[in-house]
This record gives C-alpha cells, sequence and structure tokens, in this order.
C-alpha cells in the first residue's frame, strides 16, 4: 500500500516535470526571410521574387501528385519556421496541407493570416462549378487548381506574392519588387513570342484536367480525357470510346502528368496511334529557370511532337 | 542646401587656392572639389532613391490593405446565404464515415459465426475552429444500435508551439490505438491490443498537453496529461472511472526524400480498482515503423509495436503481466491497391505455474482503393492458443484457435480530412 502511493506520487512528479518542460522548451529564432511553398513549381516562383534575401523551402517532390503528397510531419518543421506559406488553393492540397500546417504550431501561415498566400486568390479562376458532388469525380468545386502551368497567372502571383513580402520584410521590398517585375516581364514576352507558333495546333487528350490554363493561354484545343472523371479510373468502355474519338477528330498527342504515366495512358496512345508525351507540371531547376525551363518543357515538346 | 554646400565648398576652395603657389597644389585642390562635387551628386542620387523606395513599399502596403479588405469582403460574402440559402461558411465541417465489416468465423468447438456486411459502425465527425485560440472536434459513434460520443475534445492553441487537448480521446498509446478503425490498412483490431485494452480503442477523458521538437532533419512529440478511464480490461473491471497519467515520446526522422523512420516509447500508471488497497496499473511500450513511398505511390511500410502492463491484483495477490505486439508489413503496388501481413504476438503469465501461456496469430490481406472516398479491404486471420480477451472476442475457448474472414467496406462523404501520417 505504501509502496503503490510512494509509486504513484513519483510518477505524478515526473509527469509534472514533463509537462513543464514541453510548455517552457525555447522556440525557434531566425533572421532572414522564410518562404515554404507547397509545391515545386510554386517554389521556384518564389525564389525568383525572394532571391538572396531569404530561404525557400518546398514541400513536394518533382514528379509528385500534387493532390497526393504524404503528409510527412518532418515536412511540418520548415512550416514552423515560416514567415510566408504559398500554396495553390482551390482545395488542390487539402488532403495533406492542413495537417501540416497544425502540427508546425506556426501561427503566422494559419488560414486568415499575413503569412499565408493563397495563390488562387491572386488570379482570374476557370472552371468553378455553381453546383458539384462526388458523382462528378473528385472535381474542384471552387474551380480548376492548375493554374500554375499559365505563365501569365504565374507573373501576376509573383508581383502578388513580391507585395506581401514586402509587406513582410519592409526593407527588403523594393528588391522583392524589381524581381518579380523583371520575372513578369520574362514571363509575359516568353508568352507573345510562343502564343503563334500553336496557330492551328491539332486538339489533344490530356489524362487528367491538369492543363486547362495552360491550354487555353495558347490556344489548344482539348477534347477528351482518360479519366472519365477526375479522379476516377477509366472503364473499358470509355476507352474505347476514347480511342475511337481520337481516330476521329485526328488527335495526334496524348498528355499525360509524370505520376498518371501508367499502362492505361501507354495503352490508349498505342491503340490510337497518337504520340504519347510526358508533359511534367514541375521540373528541377533552381529558381525562375527552374519555373521557366518546365514551361518551355511544355511548348517544346508539344511542338517538336506535332512536326 | 545642395547651393550652399557647393557655394562653401568653392569659397574653401578659392581661399585654400589663394595661398596656393605651386601649379601642382592648384591641381591637387582642382581635384578636391571635383570629388566634393561628385560626393553631393551621389548623395542626391541615394536620397532621391530611398524616396522612390519608400514610395514603392507604401503602396504595396496600401495593396495588400485593398487586398485584405477585399479577402473580408469575400468573406463575409461566402458567409451570407446564397440564393439557394445554405450558408457556404461558419458552420463545422461534417463527414460521415460508414464502416460495413462482414466477418465469418470458425474456431475450436465447431464455433461458427458469421455476418454479411452490416453496417458496422457509423462515424459522424464534426469539427470547426472556435476562435483564433481553439477547435472542437467531435466524433459520434452509431454502433449495434447505439450512439456515443467516441472522441469530444477541445484544442486549444497555447504559445510556445503547445497544444492542449481536454476531452474525451483516443489516448496516443502506440502508433494504432490514437487511429480510427476506418483509418487502419487492416480490418480487425490487432490480437495484442484486444488483450492488453479488450476489443474497444482505449479512451480517456482528461487533459492532454503536446508539443513537437523541430530538430535537424527529424521531428520529435511529446505528449504528456492526465485523464480517467473506464476501461474494465486494463484497469477496472466494474468500469468505473480510474485515474491515471501518461507520458509519450515519438521521433519521426526523413532517411530520404521517400523514406521515414519513426520510433516511439509510452508509458502509463494510474490506479485500477481491483482491489480496496490501490493497486496500479502500468503499462509501458515502444513502437516502431519504416515507410518508404515514391512518387509514383508505390513502396512499403513495416511497423509495429510492443507494450506491457503490469497490473497489480491487490495485496498478497502476484501482480499479473500481459504482453501484446504485432508486426505488419504493407506493400502498396500503387495509389489503389495493397497487400498486407501482420503477425500478432501476445503471452500473460501463469503466476501459478510462474510459466507463459502464448498466442499468436497470423492476418494477410488486401486492400482496393476504388476511389479517394471509398475501399475495400479482404482479411484472413489465423489465431492459434487465443487468450482470454481474444476468445471473448472471437466467441471461442480461451486456449483455442480460429480462423476468421473479414470483408470490410469503407465510405466517406464530407470533407474528411487527412489522416496522420
Amino acid at each position: 500500500m505504501e509502496l503503490t502511493v510512494t509509486k504513484m506520487r513519483l510518477f505524478l512528479k515526473t509527469l509534472s516535470v514533463v509537462m513543464f518542460i514541453i510548455v517552457i522548451a525555447p522556440s525557434y529564432a531566425h533572421a532572414r526571410l522564410q518562404v515554404v511553398a507547397t509545391l515545386p513549381a510554386l517554389g521556384q516562383v518564389a525564389k525568383a521574387v525572394v532571391g538572396e534575401d531569404g530561404d525557400v523551402r518546398i514541400l513536394a517532390r518533382v514528379g509528385e501528385d500534387p493532390h497526393f503528397v504524404p503528409p510527412k510531419p518532418t515536412l511540418a518543421r520548415h512550416l514552423a519556421r515560416a514567415d510566408l506559406l504559398l500554396t495553390v488553393g482551390l482545395a488542390l492540397e487539402a488532403g495533406w496541407l492542413p495537417s501540416l500546417i497544425e502540427f508546425s504550431r506556426n501561427p503566422k501561415i494559419r488560414p486568415g493570416q499575413s503569412g499565408l498566400l493563397v495563390g488562387s486568390e491572386n488570379i482570374e479562376v476557370l472552371g468553378a462549378m455553381e453546383h458539384a458532388d462526388r458523382s462528378m469525380g473528385d472535381v474542384h468545386p471552387e474551380g480548376n487548381p492548375h493554374w500554375w502551368l499559365d505563365p501569365i497567372r504565374v507573373a501576376n502571383l509573383s508581383i502578388a506574392l513580391a507585395r506581401r513580402l514586402a509587406a513582410i520584410d519592409p526593407e527588403n521590398g523594393e528588391r522583392y519588387l524589381r524581381r518579380a517585375e523583371l520575372f513578369a516581364k520574362q514571363l509575359n514576352d516568353l508568352v507573345k513570342l510562343w502564343i503563334p507558333k500553336f496557330e492551328g495546333f491539332s486538339p489533344v487528350v490530356t489524362y487528367h484536367d491538369s492543363y486547362r490554363y495552360f491550354v487555353e493561354r495558347f490556344g489548344i484545343n482539348v477534347i477528351g480525357y482518360v479519366e472519365p472523371k477526375p479522379g476516377v479510373e477509366p472503364s473499358i468502355r470509355h476507352l474505347d470510346d476514347l480511342v475511337r474519338l481520337i481516330g476521329a477528330r485526328g488527335v495526334k498527342q496524348v498528355w499525360v502528368e509524370p505520376y498518371h504515366h501508367g499502362r492505361v495512358a501507354r495503352r490508349v496512345a498505342s491503340l490510337s496511334g497518337a504520340e504519347l508525351l510526358a508533359m511534367p507540371d514541375a521540373v528541377t531547376g533552381e529558381g525562375g529557370e527552374g519555373y521557366l525551363a518546365m514551361i518551355m518543357k511544355l511548348l517544346q515538346s508539344s511542338l517538336e511532337e506535332a512536326q | 542646401m545642395k547651393h550652399a554646400f557647393k557655394s562653401t565648398a568653392f569659397a574653401v576652395a578659392i581661399l585654400v587656392c589663394g595661398n596656393a603657389f605651386a601649379a601642382t597644389e592648384l591641381e591637387t585642390l582642382k581635384s578636391t572639389v571635383q570629388t566634393l562635387m561628385d560626393r553631393i551628386e551621389q548623395l542626391e542620387a541615394a536620397e532621391k532613391a530611398r524616396l522612390v523606395e519608400a514610395e514603392k513599399i507604401k503602396e504595396a502596403r496600401d495593396v495588400e490593405k485593398v487586398s485584405a479588405a477585399k479577402k473580408e469582403a469575400r468573406k463575409q460574402y461566402a458567409s451570407t446565404p446564397d440564393s439557394s440559402g445554405r450558408v457556404s461558411s461558419g458552420n463545422p465541417s461534417i463527414s460521415v464515415i460508414g464502416n460495413f465489416t462482414g466477418q465469418r468465423i470458425r474456431g475450436s468447438g465447431d464455433v461458427r459465426s458469421s455476418s454479411f456486411l452490416p453496417l458496422s459502425e457509423a462515424e459522424f465527425i464534426f469539427g470547426a475552429n472556435i476562435d483564433p485560440h481553439a477547435r472542437l472536434d467531435v466524433t459520434v459513434t452509431a454502433a449495434d444500435g447505439n450512439m456515443a460520443v467516441e472522441e469530444g475534445f477541445i484544442t486549444a492553441y497555447l504559445p510556445w508551439s503547445t497544444n492542449l487537448k481536454a476531452g474525451r480521446k483516443f489516448l496516443p498509446v502506440g502508433r494504432v490505438n490514437e487511429q480510427h478503425p476506418h483509418a487502419l490498412v487492416y480490418a480487425d483490431r490487432p490480437n495484442g491490443l484486444v488483450n492488453l485494452f479488450g476489443p474497444e480503442i482505449f479512451i480517456g477523458d482528461g487533459l492532454l498537453l503536446d508539443r513537437p521538437f523541430f530538430i535537424g532533419e527529424s521531428v520529435h512529440t511529446v505528449t504528456a496529461g492526465l485523464f480517467s478511464t473506464q476501461n474494465d480490461v486494463a484497469f477496472d473491471p466494474t468500469g468505473a472511472n480510474q485515474y491515471a497519467g501518461l507520458v509519450r515520446w515519438t521521433g519521426l526522422w526523413d532517411m530520404n526524400g521517400s523514406t521515414t523512420f519513426e520510433l516511439g516509447g509510452n508509458y502509463i500508471q494510474g490506479k485500477n480498482g481491483i482491489a480496496g488497497n490501490n493497486p496500479l496499473t502500468r503499462i509501458a511500450g515502444v513502437h516502431f515503423a519504416l515507410k518508404n513511398e515514391t512518387v509514383s505511390h508505390s513502396g512499403f511500410a513495416l511497423e509495429g509495436e510492443w507494450l506491457r502492463r503490469w497490473q497489480q491484483q491487490g495485496a498478497g495477490v502476484a501482480t499479473s503481466l500481459t504482453d501484446g505486439s504485432y508486426l505488419l508489413a504493407t506493400a502498396a503496388l500503387n495509389r489503389d491497391w495493397k497487400l498486407f501481413s501482420r503477425l500478432d504476438y501476445s503471452r500473460e503469465l501463469n503466476t501459478a505455474l510462474s510459466s507463459w501461456n502464448s498466442e499468436s496469430a497470423v492476418s494477410i490481406g488486401g486492400v482496393w482503393n476504388v476511389s479517394e472516398f471509398q475501399n475495400l479491404t479482404l482479411q484472413y486471420k489465423h489465431t492459434r492458443n487465443a487468450l482470454t480477451e481474444v476468445a471473448k472476442d472471437l466467441g471461442i475457448a480461451a486456449g483455442g484457435k480460429a480462423n476468421a474472414w473479414y470483408l470490410r467496406w469503407v465510405v466517406a462523404i464530407g470533407p474528411h480530412g487527412a489522416h496522420g501520417y
């Protein structure tokens, strides 16, 4: 009896010490501006704007499906130190980002705070739906979230990002704005140069509705998808219909995201005779050069294969 | 100011020139004047640049204010009823999980039981921020015709990265206990946990403090708290409330971009109410997980936990000792298909004979994720020499063996968030 009480008292004392340590342990401090981007392409844009005046970390990996990033708690270590979190928005990251923000315990990047910049709130969104339910697949009623494949929207985002950074870090504000303006000009020039090259371009089929912003910018027509509905695996019947459509409409290219580059996409391409093109939504590369390399890869791949 | 400075510079130069006789001195003075003139121009240019920069930053701040105002307006618009009368924000997110699990059991003593995909459990999950400082999450579960609040807790966001959870919660013991059953890859509960806590999840009402520590490439979470529990297997056989404390540590390391390693341990201690002289129940355990997931969602996971329970039985009676453990291997073929195998091992000390009674079980199964919101699991489990709690759960006599088949169909509607890693 006496021993039991002593053991319980000892345990409660130990427990109190642990709880005290949990509360009083020191927090993190850093001098340089810390920016975190959810996707590689956004990270490259952020780096183009931040330059040498801060550090940029990226949560998803190149080649990873942005809808399904494993929410490893180790990713939250970047968020814990972030002054600004740059996201795509439109529920693209809804399946994995909220738990990481929660785990990071960083109040600056919680929804509604100045440390969270949702990219989609700074661009014109396409594909918003008034009515949607899950019988339509994994749709995004707020709009198609793949806007970062449009260089003009990204140009606008980079200006918005620079303005937000200038508010957070006024000392370097002018440099952020100058870099963003330069980057935006590069993107605008690139679009002006490439739009005429896609005149008369054959329609394409894509796996998922990932390229909507890109094709609308460059005047390319998408006439079908390998997925019958977003996030839903295709049936044999749907694939049969799609192969017939490809033949009837003279489709020469089937575009597929690297993370969908599998048996089904290859089968559609081989049965229809269309060229299967892996069209990445991110490539490795540093800063703005990396983002530009991704856009150039999309543009060059589609034009080279069409010739 | 500029002219005054220039005039002064010239006056100084002329005055000095008046006393200068050598041509070289004159040249030197001319050079000095020129340097001063250049410096004046530099200072003027720098001042002009500073003013432009300040103006731009002010403009940027104004844009931020306008943007924030627009965002606020959007929020206000979003929270007003739309044309259909719906209010699109301000309400908690609500999701419903349907867990249909059928089972077919054949065991020693000619035990036979089966059920075909009954709605074994429906979870109604509500959650929302209360204000910037706290959040409320409630899970109401309907099972076997009864409804109960399975979890209901406030999360208070305290300073210093600390969260305080107050209310009813699945206790953070090992890896599995804290997870909702529908989030597990298998359809049953590991035998080791059934032997330690019974067939239900180990739940407590109380306060839990937790905080993550980010050290290098790793993250460590420390949890400590006090709770009361009505668990009738580990604590009070009558189901009366007993008070206990808990400490837990979990560390997670990135091995590379695709692989993580997790290691953790926990300790629980509290009075168990088995006898009148305040006997204790103590539970200690370790858990680990090695996970690999490529960008194409194929990969593997090896995870397990081992828990030991010391249960004092009262004065003069030997302490009961029970171990419960499992080892789970999962292979993800792609995003939609997974195969798994699990080994369960439990043992309890027979104090009369001073020997261990051991139970083992092996499971194999597969999971098909039909879409992001529904999955099907088929599992086979063979149990040998079942200990008391598992035997009760399977409907067989202690020491018997059983073959069990499980078919589980889990569906989710509503904005059900991601499960923990």
